[in-house]
């Protein structure tokens, strides 16, 4: 059958009008028009083909086979939806999945009397997820910030197509619970406010790759935000293969070197919306997706993202690549505190010898610099006092031989330190952990006592 | 056949004939019956629906909307709509302008149940040509996805299901057609006014009131009483000069209107 819907479309709330929703007032502007593209059952060629595009971008679904996705694709609408147009309201009950073909959109959770931005979603990415596969009310109300192409996907069409595709269903329901999960948890923390004073910036740089530096900077993490909870953020800048959101078992969907583009004003927003949240507490912020994304993470980048993780969190700890290259001095610059990773191995003993040297030249002071130990095997080839020898330095932290647990967490996508308490990971993690806290939650106090000892100022994101 | 149906939907049992012909058993009405309150992801559901599946009670199923007699068109067309099967939407479609009426009530509930595109796209159809029947209207407004209801009302074509689109939309409940109802209400025909008029009051939009307000100085009775009526029932709307020069209306049916929207709101 071929379904008779014509060239249609609806108005839509103009620009910078806040939709009924928002202010509960009148709306003051003459609306925009809204036009839906297509929709039939055999779409043209070129929208199929559109069409095909949009949906093997969006995470989840692109792991879908070809026949399948131009099966959905087939029964796809197309949308315009004009810049300031409501698409979903928060708290109504929705049954489809929206795509961005292109434009940005603006999620917004109602915290009365403010309404905060939780994220700011682009090409690529889709919402309404929450409503359609898990039966929940829209957890935001969804804006188009710009001029919006959107691909729409009901619920009855995705179901005819991969009704039986229980694997892909389940992978979609685990993304939708994830997300639901971080759009509440940046609520909560926009409406709480910003911190008092900035965060602390932990650079862990492992010269010898293999070394376990992804392993206790995921760790560390771990450890950190079960004292501060919620206010812990890895920032994974190991390239070119950054692998931390995997090993936490959280499934990205942007990152950091998709952000090049974003203009100044969205910025902040977009960053925090790509911030990824384990159920843990601990944060991830993915520097890049894929391996030919890591050229776009430039120096100055990753110092606006640093910049605007230091205003919300309490620690950023930065996972660093092997490379010194440029974006790894930009992070030094930003860092007050660096741990090094070394395996008891003579290649990764020399490289850490040589980047203590040179970290030493950067200026970094000896008490703000840690060394970690950490033994992947259960003898290992160096021993420590030898260790010790080459780096001219002591090594602050040993982290026993773990067993398998490191893989076994990797595999389950566990984090160990808020798992396993007996690891010895978490046990090295932990006293990294006390470390960065003697040192600088103790100074963060004193601040706070100069400031008169009064508590985090509350303001209100909206 | 009620002890069957629950051995299928409780996995002790994997086929489900079903004969849409039995004279003396109403089996769809049994299969209904228990399928009604059943989310379409339970267990029990996707038991049944394999079950189903496996007897090829789906094809008969299908060769039961062609069939020339209409009691057996119109249990075919439940069973469709209680299984989902959105398969079956091409052939429900011309059921929608059955001469039977319980025929069409069956396909335009089953297409309700289904939903989706198709569903929404085959009761549009119906609307156009047999005219807005509160049963279709009804129905569009279960089927149809989101933004599909705006989306046609903000299009030029398909002007004359444009009032029953307008009314499936204030059914519906969704805030984001209150900007196609606006638009409608302003720029519309007569009978669009009437019904944005009226789904905007369903909605409770607030944001219709600068509109709706002027459409209580419109020329035509009809928009005046209509707009009356909406206003009444937006709990946001406070009376203002323009509803009282109602209440002395030349038209009786206005200042009825008007009396019952001011009556309305002095209780809230």
């Amino acid at each position: 059958m071929r379904a008779d819907i014509p060239v249609a479309g609806s108005r839509a709330i103009g620009p910078g009008n806040p939709p009924p929703v928002l202010n509960g007032q009148r709306l003051a502007r003459p609306f925009n028009r809204t036009r839906e593209l297509a929709d039939s059952s055999w779409p043209p060629y070129h929208a199929m083909l559109e069409r095909v595009e949009v949906l093997e971008r969006a995470p989840v679904f692109f792991a879908l086979p070809e026949s399948t996705i131009r099966n959905l694709a087939r029964r796809v609408r197309q949308i315009m939806i004009a810049a300031g147009g409501a698409i979903v309201y928060q708290g109504e009950t929705g049954d489809t999945i929206f795509f961005i073909e292109s434009g940005s959109c603006r999620v917004i959770i109602e915290r009365p009397p403010s309404a905060v931005t939780v994220a700011v979603l682009g090409p690529g990415d889709f919402f309404g997820e929450a409503a359609c596969i898990l039966g929940r009310d829209q957890q935001a109300s969804v804006i188009a910030q710009t001029d919006c192409r959107l691909v729409a996907l009901d619920k009855q069409s995705m179901t005819s197509v991969v009704g039986r595709d229980t694997e892909f269903l389940d992978e979609l329901r685990r993304l939708a619970h994830q997300r639901y999960r971080t759009f509440a948890d940046t609520a909560v923390q926009a409406a709480w406010g910003m911190l008092l004073d900035e965060a602390t910036v932990v650079g862990l740089y492992s010269p010898k790759g293999g070394s376990g530096g992804t392993c206790m900077a995921l760790n560390l993490v771990g450890c950190l935000s079960r004292i501060h909870p919620g206010q812990v953020v890895l920032l994974d800048l190991d390239f070119p293969y950054s692998h931390a959101a995997l090993l936490a078992g959280l499934v990205p969907t942007s990152c950091l070197a998709r952000m090049t583009a974003t203009p100044p004003e969205a910025f902040e927003e977009s960053l925090l919306s790509t911030i990824l949240y384990h159920s843990g507490g601990p944060m991830i912020l993915p520097g890049a997706l894929r391996p030919e994304e890591s050229d776009e993470v430039t120096p100055d980048l990753i110092a606006r993202a640093v910049t605007v993780l230091r205003k919300t969190f309490r620690y950023v700890v930065v996972d660093m690549g092997i490379a010194i290259d440029d974006s790894t001095l930009a992070v030094l610059d930003l860092t007050q505190h660096v741990i090094v990773v070394a395996a008891p191995e003579l290649s990764a003993v020399k490289s850490a010898a040589d980047a203590i040297d040179i970290l030493r030249k950067l200026g970094t002071p000896d008490d703000r610099l840690t060394v970690v130990l950490n033994n992947r095997s259960a003898k290992p080839a160096v021993m420590k006092t030898a260790v010790e020898r080459t780096l001219k330095r002591t090594v602050d932290v040993e982290v026993a031989f773990d067993g398998a647990k490191p893989d076994e967490a990797a595999l389950t996508g566990t984090i160990l330190s808020l798992t396993d308490p007996r690891s010895e990971i978490t046990r090295g993690a932990r006293t990294l952990a006390d470390i960065l806290e003697g040192k600088h939650g103790n100074s963060r106090r004193r601040l706070q006592q100069i400031n008169g000892g009064a508590p985090a100022a509350v303001e209100s994101d909206c | 056949m009620r002890r069957h149906l629950h051995a299928v939907a409780a996995g002790k049992s994997d086929t489900l004939k079903i004969d849409v012909h039995d004279g003396e058993l109403n089996s769809s009405a049994l299969l209904v019956e228990l399928i009604a309150p059943l989310d379409q992801e339970s267990l029990a559901f996707r038991q049944i629906a394999s079950a189903i599946e496996r007897s090829g009670t789906v094809d008969a199923v299908i060769d039961g909307l062609g069939s020339r007699d209409p009691i057996v068109r119109a249990r075919s067309a439940r069973i469709t709509g209680a299984m989902r099967m959105e398969q079956a939407v091409p052939w429900l479609t011309p059921l929608l302008w059955s001469k039977a009426p319980a025929v069409r009530d069956s396909a335009a509930r089953a297409l309700a149940r289904i939903g989706g595109v198709r569903s929404a796209g085959a009761l549009l159809m119906a609307i156009q040509r047999i005219g807005p029947r509160p049963s279709l209207i009804v129905a569009l407004a279960r089927a149809a996805p989101d933004l599909y209801l705006e989306a046609v009302l903000g299009g030029s074509q398909l002007r004359a299901a444009q009032p029953a689109v307008a009314m499936a939309a204030g059914l519906r409940g969704r805030r984001t057609a209150a900007a196609a109802l606006i638009l409608q209400l302003r720029s519309g025909s007569r009978r669009a006014r009437k019904a944005s008029s009226r789904a905007l009051g369903w909605l409770g939009a607030s944001g219709g009131i600068p509109e709706l307000t002027l459409a209580l100085e419109h020329r035509d009775w009809w928009v005046r009483m209509s707009a009356a009526k909406a206003l009444g029932a937006i709990p946001a709307y406070r009376p203002g000069p323009e509803l009282r020069a109602c209440l002395a209306d030349r038209n009786p049916r206005v200042r009825r209107s008007a009396q019952d929207a001011v009556r309305r709101l002095s209780r809230r």
